[in-house]
């Protein structure tokens, strides 16, 4: 009988050491391949905080969707994000849009041919937009048309704007500026209402390259070549000017500009409209509440990652409080973070919960509170057990709970 | 039946096997291991410029530029094998790849066997200029150094031969380093300004002035050199 527990408390002590050693390996392994999935994960070259401009947190920047040229951006006019995250950029000289997952993988191509006449074709798209379904409107300048197609890349619908440069849709209204104003249309084309003529006067514009809609319906624009930005009611009537103000007389300017060249633009989470100046090399925020007073400039020139080479474009995304930003002459979109854009006081938790991280750690999760429930349910069925022996104990049976050597000596 | 240590070693096997296939998976899942585009301006500048080794490999800037951005991505080991690759490729005129490995071993922390090569990559890139200015000048067409193809990068190794012995604080030889390659190129201005440095903290106030101011001239509000001025008036 001794010898019988001898053996198997020795049986034991080789199955621990067997264990012990299993899990040794096992988690050198895990420290071996996290090593390696972290320095290819790592891509080389990437800007430190410390190397970025101030206020600018890069987040990730995307080429294209292959490792060749043709694969990748070339001069992109303009970038935009689906409420899903889904990151569109105009690949305006290769005359396609490409859509990419927030994780920067490609997700797919809008690229159509056929005939100059075909409906869907693109010929110079220079924006775009996506409305809450996740359908991709975009300005063709080259066949004078806004088209849209879904966010599989189908092509819905398309009608005629004269000369349009850049778009933005909320609800259900898309507002288009051309070279010569602002249009607004519902989603199926119909007009609502247009206002503007070319010139430099304060109730005009000259090649505005960026527009946005407030959550209140107010109609923002990049007059370009004017030097200014302007907010509109949806009646056309003007707001506010920030920027160079011309009189009836023209060519009397009022005041400075705080811009260069505006273009892109688009509106955060806490409503500031964010805009890119290519000659500036940043990114602009201001404050409609205040005139559209500049609150903030971001952005340095370079062509490192975090800094911009005459951007063009900018598109938020509220969920995950980033914008994406079409670095131009750098031939790539930019997704960066800037300070004060999220109303959400969780959203640095909310950004950690969308990384991949986080949907990859779900299953160990749950096996880790399986393992806990089952620890606790284990530890409760056996204490019932020991105080169900407890009161058999009195009655004769001779086994003692008070240790295993008792215990054993006593059966 | 097991016991409770038993019980819960099994389960720690069993929770780091799970944590391997999650890592695994997560690996696979991104995509990282094919084929991917570059997510980065350095990685898009490795994808190009290997791209064009591939392409012109009798071109010896194509390798010089490609080593120094393998050096700039930190990724030593495979600039390594490009080395070697390059030296075997452009065979007689291998000057180039030698600068470029000089800079290599000084970016891994070994300057002595940097300025080893270095000497003999100078030496040896001299005495292939000379002869091709002896050449010409059978011809009657004058010539000098800087003028030949292959010129520059006798330059860069002046330059990279200065930048090591000023990290090694041999501010002397460094200005007669940067001295020889300004004698090459006398309108660099980062050199200049380099130099201006180097005099700076070997005590010639007067002569790094002249370096700043010189500097200046070439490209007026040159900031590193507006700050070396500065330095030396305070």
């Amino acid at each position: 009988m001794t010898t019988a527990i001898v053996d198997r408390e020795s049986g034991t002590g080789r199955t621990r050491m067997v264990l012990i050693a299993i899990l040794v390996l096992l988690f050198l392994l895990l420290m071996v391949l996290a090593i390696f999935a972290y320095r290819l994960l790592q891509p080389a070259g990437k800007p430190d905080a410390e190397s970025l401009p101030p206020g600018i947190e890069w987040v990730r920047s995307i080429y294209g969707y292959g490792p060749s040229e043709a694969e990748q951006f070339y001069r992109p006019e303009d970038a935009d994000i689906a409420p899903d995250g889904t990151i569109w950029g105009v690949d305006s000289a290769h005359t396609r849009i490409l859509g990419f997952n927030p994780d920067g993988s490609f997700k797919v191509m809008i690229s159509t041919g056929g005939r100059a006449d075909q409906p869907g074709r693109m010929q110079l798209v220079s924006g775009i937009a996506t409305d809450e379904d996740g359908n991709v409107f975009a300005c063709d300048f080259g066949r004078e048309k806004v088209i849209s197609f879904s966010e599989e890349g189908e092509f819905l619908l398309e009608w005629d704007v004269p000369l349009p440069i850049e778009c933005d849709v909320r609800g259900d209204t898309v507002a288009v500026c051309t070279a010569y104003g602002v249009a607004l249309f519902d989603r199926k084309g119909t007009p609502i209402t247009k206002f503007g003529t070319r010139g430099s006067r304060e109730e005009q514009f000259d090649g505005p390259h960026g527009i946005a809609l407030g959550e209140d319906g107010t109609v923002y624009v990049s007059d370009t070549e004017n030097n200014r930005v302007k907010a509109y009611t949806q009646d056309g009537d003007l707001l506010w000017i920030r920027g160079v103000k011309r009189s009836e007389a023209a060519g009397e300017t009022e005041d400075e500009s705080p811009f260069q060249i505006p273009a892109g633009m688009t509106v955060d989470d806490n409503g500031r409209v964010v805009l890119v100046d290519p000659f500036q090399f940043q990114i602009l925020v201001l404050d409609p509440n205040n005139a559209g007073e500049v609150v903030g400039e971001y952005g340095d020139f370079g062509t490192e990652d975090g800094r911009f080479v005459y951007p063009t474009g900018i598109g938020y995304d509220a969920s995950r409080d980033w914008f994406v930003v079409a670095d131009t002459t750098n031939d790539r979109l930019q997704v960066v973070r800037i300070p004060g854009s999220s109303s959400n006081p969780f959203s640095a938790i909310r950004r950690l919960l969308t990384g991949p991280w986080w949907i990859c750690s779900i299953p160990l999760i749950l096996l880790l509170i399986a393992f806990l429930v089952a620890a606790s349910s284990r530890r409760r069925r056996s204490g019932e057990e020991s105080a169900q022996l407890d009161a058999r104990s009195p009655q004769g049976l001779g086994v003692s709970t008070e240790g295993k050597g008792e215990s054993t000596q006593a059966v | 039946m097991t016991d409770r240590i038993t019980r819960w070693l099994a389960y720690g096997i069993f929770v780091l096997l799970l944590a391997i296939l999650t890592l695994v998976f997560y690996v696979v899942w991104t995509g990282v291991l094919g084929p991917l585009p570059p997510r980065t301006y350095v990685e898009r500048d490795l994808q190009r410029l290997e791209t064009m080794v591939e392409e012109k490999p009798q071109v010896e800037q194509v390798w010089r530029d490609y080593l120094r951005a393998l050096i700039v991505a930190g990724q030593y080991s495979k600039a390594h094998r490009v080395v070697e690759e390059g030296r075997s490729v452009l065979a007689s005129a291998t000057a180039i790849v030698d600068v470029e490995e000089a800079r290599l071993l000084n970016s891994e922390g070994n300057p002595d066997e940097a300025m080893a090569i270095l000497d003999a990559a100078i030496e040896s890139q001299a005495n292939l200029l000379d002869e091709q200015i002896a050449e010409l000048a059978a011809r009657s067409i004058r010539a000098s150094r800087a003028s030949l193809p292959g010129g520059d990068t006798l330059v860069d190794a002046h330059i990279l031969r200065a930048q090591i012995l000023s990290t090694l604080g041999r501010w002397d030889e460094a200005t007669e380093a940067y001295t020889e390659a300004l004698d090459l190129d006398p309108v660099m201005a980062d050199v200049l300004v380099a130099r201006g440095y180097a005099y700076v903290e070997s005590g010639q106030a007067d002569k790094a002035r002249k370096d700043f101011e010189r500097a200046l001239e070439f490209i007026p509000g040159l900031e590193t050199a507006a700050a070396g001025l500065k330095e030396i008036e305070q």
